[in-house]
């Protein structure tokens, strides 16, 4: 293995600590990226000074033997500072003012490369809590670092990046909380600003793109606009919840539009509408039925039908629905579900994807015979 | 492309024998904060394979006790890495698998995480270690069964946290932990189980949620939730063998995800987990809802109400 050379480490740290809005690990040893080999072929605007990584308008390229060659430096790096700074709640509380400036940066740095080859790196983002609890990294720059790896396709799906965002969400903004040693639980989510919010579904929007069916970026959705209506009921708007429901869900209506396998989307509209109708606010109710779910997941699975999605959406919209829509309903089984029932009763020999379609149409039935009470239960009875 | 017809046992013996030798590749330093679960993950596949001693016992104590926290009162999944409920739970499991429970001082074992996360497989977790230590009577049962509860969705499946979607593994978390707390009634079997006989796709393998590729590991997910909830036959048994057994790779040993994908010891636990249920000829019985060998549960008085499928007999 070739020695690291510290100019790279360190290029690299402080590449990192910009806020790169997009990290892309590049394959091999990003040598076709250097305009000094072919100046022709690609036209790079980055800094020659920055090789062998690339910055272009706040983008940032890591070839990926570079990225491992410093992330096995980093790992003995952080190993010998760990050893030297106790890194458990109580006894760095206790020496928060003995600790040496240096071994901090040091700590700070190391890990800030582990987590970027390796996401789920605990102990590294751990280290990052207590430094951020002591206030020797600042919570605001460690969203920033954060949603500069969330950018990223390799750490987009990580649980552990998310987990540690809510932390940071939950504890950033509050500082009684931040104050709190040890505290057991998250306290709520809160945006600064309506703007904040609007960069952070940016950023779970942009990491759903970057991994299909990103199950933590969804549950972030839904968790920050959960903790943002229960802010609204209980009088605290900094955001201006109404027309950002509006645009939420009209928003998800469009993404499962453009993908229609994308269960995901499905459970987040499905799941904000159900802590809406918990609520009771009849005005933000209002909304919801505006937006007619039923109407969308049927139209949806009419179109494509071999899409388990849809079948799931128009199943628990159906059971969901009112009494107004009945008539619907009705419509819909008749003349689009059972033909494809009957399909498999009557024929032998059909393609694979019309035998799914329709066992999906008899489970709409069946579903809807054994459950529509239950899921009525659980849709309108608060938890 | 070879398909396999049979588990290649001794391959995937030597395969998991070959995994901790090579300890300054950048692998090994990637994969280190999942040190512990890959010991237990491979001892356990050992075990269900019948060779239990081809790992060696001794070596193997010595560096999960390498991992302790004193002051933190649990496991590490490597010695430079923090205490960790999860592999807190791996460290566990292969002590008692060991037999050399009496090394650990279970007074010190907490199951916390210091920064307050919550998820239902820390739930799993606690409630999973705690009655094999036999401390079972620290967990708040009536809380913990309140919060599986808020995590249950519309087609009876259970999410990570309140709210989220359903996944054939944290469904796998939830009716395990409420096994274990004797509390199954909590779970709509007829509509769970509808969800979980869906996650079958037509090459037979499951996938953990709707439209998502199927992958080895959800034969045990999806497998141990049908198995403690009786309802293993409601999928096609033999489609899902020939499955996993697809995922083998029958020159290095080891299964994959899926076929032609990399092995590793992850996917061939699972991958031999899901067989055992199945009643795959020659292999140990497995308990589901400890996801260890069921004899060890059974003498320590743990067993539930699980049904696996009947071990077929082995061929000629």
């Amino acid at each position: 293995m070739t020695p690291t050379s510290p100019s790279e480490y360190e290029l690299l740290v402080s590449l990192l600590t910009k806020c790169p809005q997009t990290i892309e690990v590049l394959p091999g040893d990003g040598s076709i990226w250097t305009p000094a080999q072919n100046p022709g072929d690609i036209k790079s605007h980055s800094e020659p000074s920055l090789a062998p990584f690339l910055f272009v308008e706040g983008n940032l390229g890591i070839p990926q033997k570079v990225l491992y060659k410093l992330y096995l430096h980093a790992v003995s790096v952080f190993k010998s500072a760990r050893s030297c700074v106790p890194t458990r709640p109580t006894i760095m509380v206790q020496r928060n003012h003995d600790l040496d400036a240096s071994l901090i940066r040091i700590l700070a740095d190391s890990s800030s490369i582990l987590l970027l080859a390796n996401p789920s790196h605990q102990t590294a983002l751990n280290a990052r809590k207590h430094l951020v609890r002591m206030h020797l990294i600042d919570p605001h720059a460690e969203l920033c670092f954060t949603s500069s790896l969330l950018s990223s396709q390799h750490c987009a799906k990580h649980a552990e990046l998310w987990y540690h965002r809510r932390w940071l969400l939950s504890a950033a903004y509050d500082a009684n909380l931040l104050a709190i040693a040890g505290v057991d639980s998250f306290g709520p989510i809160r945006f600064a600003s309506g703007e904040a919010l609007r960069q952070e579904l940016q950023l779970v929007s942009r990491a759903c793109e970057l991994y299909p069916r990103n199950y933590f970026a969804w549950t972030h959705r839904l968790i920050c606009m959960r903790s943002l209506l229960s802010d609204y009921l209980t009088g605290i708007d900094i955001v201006g919840f109404i027309p950002i429901l509006r645009n939420e869900i009209a928003g998800i209506k469009q993404w499962i539009d453009h993908h229609v396998s994308d269960y995901s989307a499905v459970h987040t509209i499905l799941g904000l509408s159900q802590a809406v109708f918990q609520s009771g606010d009849s005005f933000l109710m209002g909304i919801i039925i505006e937006e007619n779910l039923l109407d969308h997941a049927i139209s949806l699975v009419q179109g494509y039908p071999s899409h388990e999605a849809l079948w799931m959406y128009t199943r628990i919209a159906i059971s969901i629905s009112d009494s107004q829509q009945a008539q619907q309903i009705q419509m819909f089984i008749d003349r689009f579900v059972q033909p494809f029932v009957q399909l498999q009763c009557s024929k032998t020999g059909v393609e694979e994807d019309l035998v799914k379609v329709s066992q999906y149409a008899r489970q709409l039935l069946n579903k809807r015979g054994i459950s529509q009470g239950q899921y009525k239960q659980l849709y309108i009875i608060s938890q | 492309m070879n398909t396999q017809d049979k588990l290649l046992i001794p391959l995937h013996v030597s395969y998991i024998q070959s995994l901790g030798n090579s300890k300054d590749d950048l692998a090994y330093h990637l994969t280190a904060h999942l040190r512990m679960n890959a010991i237990y993950w491979g001892l356990t596949a050992m075990c269900i394979m019948g060779h239990k001693n081809a790992l060696d016992r001794e070596e193997m104590i010595e560096y999960v006790m390498s991992c302790w926290d004193e002051e933190a009162g649990g496991f590490g999944a490597h010695p430079d890495h923090d205490a960790h409920i999860l592999s807190t739970l791996s460290a566990i499991q292969i002590l008692v698998t060991q037999d050399a429970l009496d090394r650990l001082d279970v007074d010190r074992v907490v199951g916390c995480d210091a920064f307050g996360e919550i998820d239902t497989r820390f739930l799993y977790i606690a409630a999973n270690a705690l009655s094999l230590l036999g401390r079972l009577d620290a967990i708040n049962t009536d809380r913990a069964v309140s919060y599986i509860r808020q995590c249950r969705n519309f087609d009876g499946g259970y999410g990570a946290v309140a709210g989220a979607e359903s996944h054939a593994a944290q469904v796998f978390v939830c009716v395990a932990a409420l096994a274990i707390l004797d509390r199954l009634d909590e779970v709509d079997t007829e509509m769970l189980c509808w969800w979980l006989a869906e996650r079958q796709l037509p090459s037979g393998g499951l996938n953990g949620r709707p439209e998502k590729l199927p992958d080895v590991c959800y034969s045990f997910w999806v497998l141990s939730a049908l198995s403690i909830l009786n309802k293993i036959s409601w999928i096609d048994g033999e489609k899902l063998i020939g499955f996993i057994l697809s995922a083998q790779d029958p020159e290095t040993g080891g299964i994959a995800d899926r076929q032609g994908d990399m092995v590793d010891v992850f996917h061939t636990h699972f991958g031999v987990a899901g067989l055992s249920l199945l009643g795959y000829p020659g292999l140990v019985d497995l308990d589901p809802v400890y996801c260890m060998p069921a004899s060890i549960i059974e003498a320590k008085g743990l067993r539930k109400g699980w049904k696996a499928l009947p071990r077929q007999p082995a061929a000629e």
